[in-house]
């Protein structure tokens, strides 16, 4: 069976011959069993892919689509590392970055000037960083011994190397040793000729540095701080960059009485958007009260004032901060999307986004118990639910906040 | 036409050919969701000159062949890398069915037969595959066909000939139940 017949077989299986076409190829069929029994095997090929059967969108797929265009999220890319008109672009850069490579390699480059090879032994050790290896090796292979007793004496009485040395490394490392094994001065000793046969002079600065220098500089550098400590009225370190936990150092006489309030660097670690949204938030209080919290109606989620989630940065005696285990929402899409992503049945409720907001506690085993609000902060506060506890997302996981102020507290209040 | 419209009207449409392109249910909800995205975007724009079906399509198989492209550059770098590696060429086709996801008809009557043609599609070429489904799954004709892939309705006429005469040796070697 060639191609072209092939192809008019099933170009006539879906009515695309034209009229004097078709009925040609019907005549041809007539008298051909081979031919006929092709056109049926192709038939049931194109019935078996008809046959395939139809599938529904996903449930949640429209919401799932229109929460991301809610969010702004961009169809992907259909490019891998650079868009189609930045290739170019990035070709020429390359080639130019290769090119200059090759230009600098080949025509810029100098030549090495080697100094000439010292003449005399001693010589010849004291610039050993300026000579080449291979004159240095040939220094022995000419003489056809290694450097004699003779040689090093006189080479000692220069001071350009101890009696033993064969290079500077080496007396680098002895100064060393012996800054630590020995009394400073002779370190000392030892070190000088080591920088004096050091062409470059600087290498060698730091090694020779004795033991007893280093220790000096350190009882420096911790005077200095001990003064600048002073200077700034810390006589203590503070555990805790809280008022309470000053006070009670300074009531201890860690931090004397008069001195003016200690900077103190607070060191929080945030976590993803949420940490974003909490540095440009004011900070919570350290005392943020849990009476507030306490004082909130359990069933009913009262309004309280917020902007989006914040970690809550101390630890009331209410409950556990958790700040990550909810999420605020200030759009229907967001609602909608994190509602399906989290699981949770039916529909999420009708929420007017401009007076306030909402609160998604993650844990799907957890009830919210309170919402309240202080001056400077929502706090919401949640617990696990107790073994057979019924829940219902909508009641026990949704809250509404209200637009103000910034701070969210979120308290785990799970009975441990 | 408002987004509602599109996405309520249409979402079985896009997500239906997706499942037929990628032949799993993860990957064709990607692929629709990111489809529906551009049309969405891109309605403003849309004029009518062709069936809201036909652009859908186009912008769906579209989107599908950009992602076969990628991956078959990302097949290539790692089959490159490895081979650097392990020494051997890694000469493996793209990943496109997952062993590890459950066959797009599971569950129904002709489970074992709609898995077997759907396998049949995956082994087919790109544009090759797109034709039949867009023919034989989604009933259109030569010239909507030759609109959405950019072809002439004669290619499409001698791709889609050569594309079932494939098929049928895959569905013979498969042993596949009438």
């Amino acid at each position: 069976m060639n191609d072209e017949l092939r192809e008019l077989l099933s170009a006539y299986l879906d009515g695309a011959l034209s009229e004097p076409a078709r009925r040609e190829l019907e005549a041809r069929l007539a008298g051909s069993e081979d031919l006929r029994r092709e056109l049926a095997e192709l038939r049931a090929v194109a019935e078996a892919v008809r046959a395939l059967p139809k599938h529904d969108a996903p449930a949640g797929f429209a919401a799932r689509v229109q929460a991301s265009r809610a969010r702004g999220v961009p169809p992907r890319r259909d490019w891998v590392i650079l868009p189609p008109a930045l290739r170019p672009v990035a070709f020429a850069l390359s080639f130019g970055v290769v090119a200059l490579w090759i230009w600098q390699d080949v025509a810029v480059r100098k030549p090495v000037d080697w100094p000439p090879a010292p003449t005399t032994p001693a010589a010849r050790l004291a610039a050993p960083s300026q000579a080449p290896l291979a004159q240095l090796n040939m220094s022995g292979a000419v003489s056809g011994k290694p450097l004699d007793d003779d040689l090093k004496a006189s080479e000692a009485a220069l001071g350009l190397a101890p009696p033993d040395a064969a290079h500077p490394s080496m007396v680098r490392a002895r100064a060393k040793g012996r800054a630590l094994d020995e009394s400073p001065e002779t370190a000392a000793a030892a070190a000088a000729p080591a920088d004096a046969s050091d062409a470059t002079g600087a290498a060698g600065a730091p090694v020779a540095m004795s033991e007893q220098a280093r220790s000096a500089r350190n009882i420096e550098m911790f005077a200095d701080l001990e003064r600048q400590k002073q200077a700034m009225g810390i006589t203590g370190v503070a555990p805790s960059r809280d008022e309470s936990g000053v006070a009670a150092l300074r009531g201890a006489g860690l931090i004397a009485a008069d001195a003016p309030p200690a900077p103190v660097v607070a060191h929080r670690v945030p976590r993803m958007a949420m940490a974003k949204k909490a540095a440009k938030n004011k900070v919570a209080p350290a005392d943020a009260t849990a009476s507030s919290v306490a004082a909130a109606p359990a069933a009913a989620p009262a309004l309280a004032s917020a902007d989006k989630a914040v970690a809550a940065q101390a630890a009331p005696p209410a409950g556990r901060p958790a700040p990550d285990a909810g999420l605020v929402l200030t759009d229907a899409g967001s609602l909608a999307s994190s509602w399906v992503l989290l699981g949770y049945p039916n529909d999420p409720p009708k929420v007017d986004f401009t007076k306030s907001r909402v609160l998604l506690i993650k844990p799907s085993v957890s009830r919210i118990v309170s919402v309240a609000s202080t001056a400077d902060a929502v706090i919401v506060v949640y617990r696990s639910l107790a073994p057979n506890e019924a829940s219902d997302p909508a009641h026990d996981r949704f809250a509404l906040l209200p637009l103000e102020p910034d701070t969210v507290q979120i308290l785990d209040a799970t009975p441990r | 036409m408002t987004e509602q419209e599109l996405l309520e009207k249409h979402s079985a449409l896009v997500y239906n050919l997706a499942l037929r392109l990628t032949g799993n249910r993860s990957d064709a909800e990607d692929l629709a969701q990111d489809a529906m995205l551009r049309a969405l975007r891109a309605l403003p724009g849309f004029r009518g000159d062709s069936l809201v079906s036909t652009w859908l399509y186009r912008i769906t198989v579209n989107s599908w062949k950009n992602r076969v492209r990628s991956e078959k550059r990302r097949a290539f770098w790692r089959t490159v890398t490895l081979g650097l590696i392990t020494g051997e060429d890694g000469d493996g086709p793209a990943r496109e069915l997952p062993d590890s996801q459950p066959p797009v008809d599971a569950g129904l009557e002709t489970e074992e037969r709609s898995t077997a043609v759907q396998k049949a599609l995956m082994e087919l070429a790109a544009d090759d595959r797109a034709i039949v489904v867009l023919r034989d799954v989604e009933d259109r004709s030569y010239g909507e066909i030759g609109t959405v892939l950019g072809l002439r309705e004669g290619t499409v006429k001698s791709r889609l000939s050569r594309a079932r005469a494939k098929l049928k040796t895959l569905l013979e070697k498969a042993g596949t139940p009438r």
